[in-house]
């Protein structure tokens, strides 16, 4: 561990932090390099840095085991294992650049000093690499890959474009009603995983997806940031809400990128060697094939992201299309080009009916679909889509801002047949109950504008606003009562109970009811609530590995921690139970000692002496430097 | 894929835009697997469904003609999900048949696998007394019924090739010098002997009542007629006489009243499903006769104890006769296993253009309350909230505008509440007919409505179904059964007689603005605009 956490103290900063973002390390256990090295060589962090690793990387690390039998090899003697075990003749060059990737893992370093070229693995993982990884032979690690079975099926691939870009289109449709569902009403998220069931079925009814169907939907739209759980509640993201007003081509290569960013390593070259077929069980099998350690972490993650290729129609039942292979390189305009040309058409114009629904006959663009959806309820969505108005939906529009003229501006921009008399009468009628019942806070200043004579109780919330004859009104009805209403100054009523309670019951009781500042001025309601996120450049706090890496400089610079740090190497060669090659300052000079260290207190080292076989006890002040043994097992 | 008029959704609707040039011929093509469910003015819903692919199935269209329909006038591809279904639901049609050997009924099929898997189920074994071999199953003699219906419900529809009795011949003539069936109805009666049983659908006002006499002509044998109600029950008579041969001793009514059972008898629903410590009183009038033909009329509103009945019916002939398929309770597939497939539909555009039914507009007109009812109403409970909005003496003046609107027709008043519509005839100085009138008076009143000699009729429910008033020409609905959208298809229908006049029809409905009146209005309305009938608001103050 000595040699590790020296080798690790030599590293460079970005070198170090590039390590330890690679494994995932968590900081807040680490406090110097000794805490680094020992979690470095946990079998669990070696296993996982192992995990992602392909096989000829693993090829490379068990060379670098097998050549460095006393823990340092020359990277010569590890090409030259290479070799003997089926290695061509460009290993030399790969491995080089193999042994700098894997170098970002921590699991091997590379110390280069004049003629002298050599790398250092632990002994640990060199045992984990030989023995507890059940890692195949190198030779077999070094084999080429096994061939890819050709299908010879004669599938005519316009009827899979086609049933692609139909599922594509169905995934996108889908995935903007769940997002457009969410921004209306956040949905309940169970503490044991998945949604209340209230929730799931209007969910699952607005998105046109079947009750089982939908968790796979609500992850696809969290894989892609789309929504996020903000405590209890799932909602929309600011990524959401700008996927939301894409048009379908971008949303299609916005969630194709997504999909390509979370590969595994190597997975785009699997997925060009299956250009013909692509089944779970095989692309399963040439994974495991490629990452020999990746265990069952590697089975979900393709699970998913199979799963997500089908429904971005970037496979149909396993088979790949001709875009596919155009987003695995990266070239995803070109995909997305080649997939929308299958999509339907989109339209601006309708068919509004007396029945007060509204029909386009074909996608509407996500501009005209946002407008629409604040004045209509939207129902059905496919290859058409329909909305319907209702007295409620224009009473949101209008409370969202919208004006009767803008209202009905836009149902003539839109409507291929003017405005039925049904939907004219119901705009009329929306706009003169539009506002007669307001809700105010009565925390409010909204009594400055009263007789300064009248006196309210403080302990009034809700003061409701509304001409007399309705006033009345209110006082008697039955399904009010539990506001107890009482009268209040001229115009008004009172309640004890909350604004929004007394503006939801109001609501239910299907009085035109608006939320109304102090002033009585209709207040502006927010229909969507979107997840607070906090923007990509806000750090309000300091990333921790780069608060480690502050913490392991200071321990690197200060001579304070020059002096801990040969206390921490002595203490651990004391457990260890190694034998150090420790320079002592004398009076006349230095020496050097072989010392097997068997405890550090006081700020003494009492050690045995391997060359005379005597205990030594020495002053740490005394202590200039101390180094492993050559082959010392650590 | 065209530029056709079609639009094929995921969830099975399709969208039928109505101004396309291709569009008469994409609803004739569709019409014959797909339910339609709204009809507004621009644009057509239909909805695909299990029992619409059978039923068209069972008429001998294939899934690959029904698909090769749809791709021919889709606008947009067909969505895959959807002809796979479409595919697999129409290939479970006749994959099991019910036939008749020697000994009695079989049931059969080719495929082992389904026919495997129907004999183990549960409620399916019972019905099945013996294996006869790889292919066939011996059912039991009172089981053919049950066994369609058991069937339908594991979706393995049978087809039943089982024969029927011919019952007892008895002679039946049209009286055709007077009168002559319209080609749709000889459409429908072919159609309907074709198939051997089966559901004829004809909106309101088309003649369903003439394709059952037709029927009967056809099959000339010993029939069953069963009703909503004694009313219809009467009319049904009445029409028997005019248009075919057959004299009042033929005909005998089975009813609370009389109980003659003759070679044509008409019975009530309610009568055969009367009870009597506990047993149907009324079983034998099924077996009084050999009937060869059952009639069903409105058989949306067969009660539930009918279908029982009906499947130890299986050997006679059975035709139903409906303006909707769809149920209120949702037997639908009921129906189609006991009744049988449906065997023809003519949608009502088609009836109208030829000028059979009369077209109608709608109004709806939304009446205020003043401060002293909307207190009331306001400090009432929701269960006398209704009946508040919907009897409130405003309506009564606003029915003497609108009667005095239409001078010279002829005039329904149609109310829930038998308080409101006592006050309407009293303030109209116009006859009134309610549960309480009897049957003869009914009649009498109906007969001086349709000579003219009653202009203005005040009705309350009994006259929703199967009263036919050929001359009403106005309706005038004050109050309803709250939301019911058959209720308003039934009062609607009582309109769209074609009149001799030549006047098109209009339905008003009063409204109560802001109560639970207007809300349960909007549920009827919405249905009225969505079956297309032209349809505006007005405020009373507009009059």
């Amino acid at each position: 561990m000595l040699e590790l956490a020296a080798r690790l103290r030599r590293l460079t900063p970005p070198a170090l932090a590039a390590g330890l973002r690679t494994l995932g390390c968590d900081p807040v256990k680490i406090a110097d390099f000794f805490d680094l090295a020992e979690w470095l060589i946990e079998p669990e962090t070696i296993a996982a840095a192992t995990r992602t690793l392909t096989r000829p990387e693993l090829g490379v690390l068990r060379a670098v085991a097998e050549a460095s039998g006393t823990g340092t090899a020359l990277f010569a003697e590890v090409c030259k294992v290479l070799h003997v075990h089926g290695a061509g003749a460009e290993a030399s060059t790969s491995a080089a650049e193999i042994r700098a990737r894997l170098e970002n893992t921590l699991l091997l370093f590379s110390h280069t000093d004049g003629e002298n070229d050599d790398v250092y693995m632990h002994p640990r993982v060199r045992a984990y690499l030989q023995d507890g990884a059940q890692l195949p032979t190198l030779r077999e690690l070094l084999a080429p890959p096994p061939p890819v079975l050709v299908s010879s099926d004669n599938v005519d691939r316009s009827i899979l474009t086609r049933r692609a870009a139909h599922i594509a289109h169905a995934s996108l449709t889908a995935l903007a009603e769940l997002l457009s569902a969410l921004g209306t009403r956040p949905a309940r998220g169970l503490s044991k995983g998945g949604l209340a069931l209230p929730d799931a079925r209007r969910l699952a009814d607005t998105c046109g997806v079947d009750l089982d169907g939908l968790p796979a939907l609500l992850a696809r739209a969290a894989n892609a940031t789309l929504v996020a759980r903000e405590g209890s509640f799932w909602l929309i993201t600011p990524t959401g809400a700008r996927w939301e007003l894409m048009d379908l081509a971008d949303k299609w290569a916005d969630l194709a990128t997504r999909w390509t960013a979370r590969f595994p390593p190597g997975l785009p070259a699997l997925l060009t060697r299956h250009q013909n077929k692509l089944s779970v069980a095989r692309l399963r099998a040439d994974a495991h094939w490629w990452l020999p350690l990746s265990g069952s972490q590697l089975d979900e993650t393709l699970d998913t992201l199979l799963e997500e290729a089908e429904s971005l129609g970037l496979t149909v039942g396993g088979e790949p299309l001709e875009f596919t292979q155009l987003v695995v390189a990266g070239d995803v305009t070109t995909a997305t080009a080649a997939l929308v040309e299958h999509f339907p058409e989109p339209v601006d114009r309708a068919y509004v009916q007396d029945d007060l629904t509204i029909i386009a006959p074909g996608p509407v663009s996500p501009a005209l679909d946002v407008r629409l959806r604040e004045v209509a309820d939207a129902e059905g969505r496919g290859n058409a889509y329909s909305y319907r108005v209702t007295a409620t939906s224009l009473s949101r529009g209008l409370s969202g801002g919208a004006t009767v003229e803008s209202i009905r501006q836009l149902f003539s921009e839109v409507s291929l047949t003017g405005i039925p008399q049904p939907l004219d009468y119901l705009i009329d009628e929306a706009s003169r109950r539009f506002g007669v019942v307001r809700v105010i806070d009565a925390t409010s200043e909204w009594s400055a504008s009263l007789d300064p004579q009248a006196t309210v109780d403080a302990s009034v919330r809700t003061v409701i606003h509304a001409p007399h004859d309705l006033l009345q009104i209110l006082v008697v009805d039955s399904s009010l009562t539990h506001l107890e209403l009482t009268l209040g100054p001229p115009g008004h009523l009172l309640s004890r109970t909350d604004p929004e309670v007394v503006f939801t019951a109001l609501s239910s009781a299907r009085y035109p009811v608006v939320v109304a500042n102090a002033s009585g001025g209709v207040q502006r309601r927010e229909h969507r609530r979107i997840a607070r996120m906090p923007p990509p450049t806000a750090t309000t706090q300091a990333d921790p590995i780069d608060a480690l890496l502050d913490r392991l400089a200071t321990n690197r610079d200060s001579e304070r921690t020059e002096e801990d740090w040969l206390a921490r190497t002595l203490d651990a060669a004391a457990k260890t139970k190694s034998t150090l090659i420790v320079t002592v300052r004398l009076s006349d000079g230095s020496s050097e000692y072989l010392l097997a260290p068997a405890s550090v207190s006081n700020g003494r080292l009492r050690a045995r002496d391997a060359r005379s076989d005597i205990e030594r006890t020495l002053p740490l002040s005394a202590i200039i430097a101390v180094r492993p043994t050559t082959g010392q097992a650590q | 894929m065209s530029d056709g008029p079609l639009i094929v959704q995921s969830d099975r609707t399709v969208l039928l835009e109505v101004a396309h040039p291709l569009s008469a011929d994409a609803r004739h093509g569709l019409a014959v697997f797909a339910e339609l469910e709204r009809a507004p003015e621009h644009i057509h819903t239909y909805r695909i469904t299990r029992l619409g692919l059978w039923n068209a199935r069972a008429a001998g269209h294939d899934a690959d003609s029904m698909l090769a329909t749809l791709e021919h006038y889709a606008k947009f591809p067909v969505p895959p999900a959807v002809a796979m279904d479409m595919r697999e639901t129409v290939a479970r049609y006749g994959r099991l048949a019910i036939d008749r050997d020697a000994e009695g009924l079989r049931l059969r099929s080719d495929d082992l696998a389904v026919l495997t898997e129907v004999a183990g189920a549960r409620r399916i074994a019972p019905l099945l007394e013996s294996r006869l071999d790889d292919t066939s199953f011996r059912v039991a003699p009172w089981a053919r019924g049950t066994l369609k219906q058991e069937l339908l419900k594991l979706g393995w529809p049978a087809e039943d090739h089982a024969g029927y009795t011919p019952g007892t011949p008895h002679p039946i003539d049209l009286a055709v010098a007077s009168w002559h069936l319209r080609p749709y109805q000889q459409d429908a009666i072919d159609s309907f002997y074709r198939s051997g049983s089966g559901v004829v659908v004809l909106p309101c006002g088309a003649g369903k009542t003439l394709v059952g006499v037709g029927a009967m002509a056809t099959a000339k044998t010993t029939t069953l007629i069963l009703v909503t109600n004694a009313v219809s029950a009467r009319q049904w008579r009445d029409e028997l006489l005019a248009r075919t041969l057959l004299t009042e001793e033929d005909i005998g009514e089975y009813s609370g009243q009389t109980k003659e059972v003759r070679a044509v008898t008409i019975a009530t629903y309610h009568i055969l499903t009367a009870k009597r410590q506990g047993e149907y009183a009324h079983l034998a009038l099924l077996d009084a006769l050999d009937w060869g033909l059952v009639i069903y009329d409105e058989v949306h509103l067969l009660p539930a104890p009918v279908f029982k009945l009906t499947a130890e019916l299986q050997a006679r002939r059975r035709l139903g006769l409906t303006a909707t398929l769809v149920r209120e309770d949702g037997r639908e597939g009921d129906v189609f296993s006991l009744i049988g497939p449906k065997c023809f539909d003519a949608p009502w555009r088609d009836i109208e253009a030829q000028g059979f039914i009369s077209p109608a507009t709608c109004y709806e007109v939304r009446v205020d309350l003043t401060q002293s009812e909307r207190l009331r109403y306001a400090a009432s409970g929701d269960d006398e909230r209704y009946r508040l909005a919907a009897t409130t003496p405003t309506k009564l003046e606003i029915v003497r505008m609108l009667v005095a609107r239409h001078p010279g027709e002829q005039i329904l008043v149609i109310g829930q509440y038998l308080d409101q519509i006592d006050e309407i005839s009293e303030a109209l100085s116009a006859p009134k007919l309610t549960g309480a009138t009897s049957i003869d008076e009914r009649q009498r009143l109906f007969q001086e409505f349709r000579t003219g000699q009653t202009p203005v009729l005040v009705v309350s429910k009994v006259a929703n179904f199967s009263v036919d008033l050929p001359e009403a020409s106005v309706a005038i609905q004050v109050s309803g059964s709250f939301g019911s959208r058959q209720e308003e298809a039934q009062r609607l229908g009582r309109l769209l007689r074609p009149k001799q006049s030549g006047r098109s029809a209009t339905f008003y409905t009063l409204v109560a603005r802001d109560t639970a009146d207007q809300e349960f209005a909007q549920n009827r309305q919405r249905f009225l605009a969505e079956q297309g009938y032209g349809y505006s608001i007005m405020d009373a103050s507009a009059l």
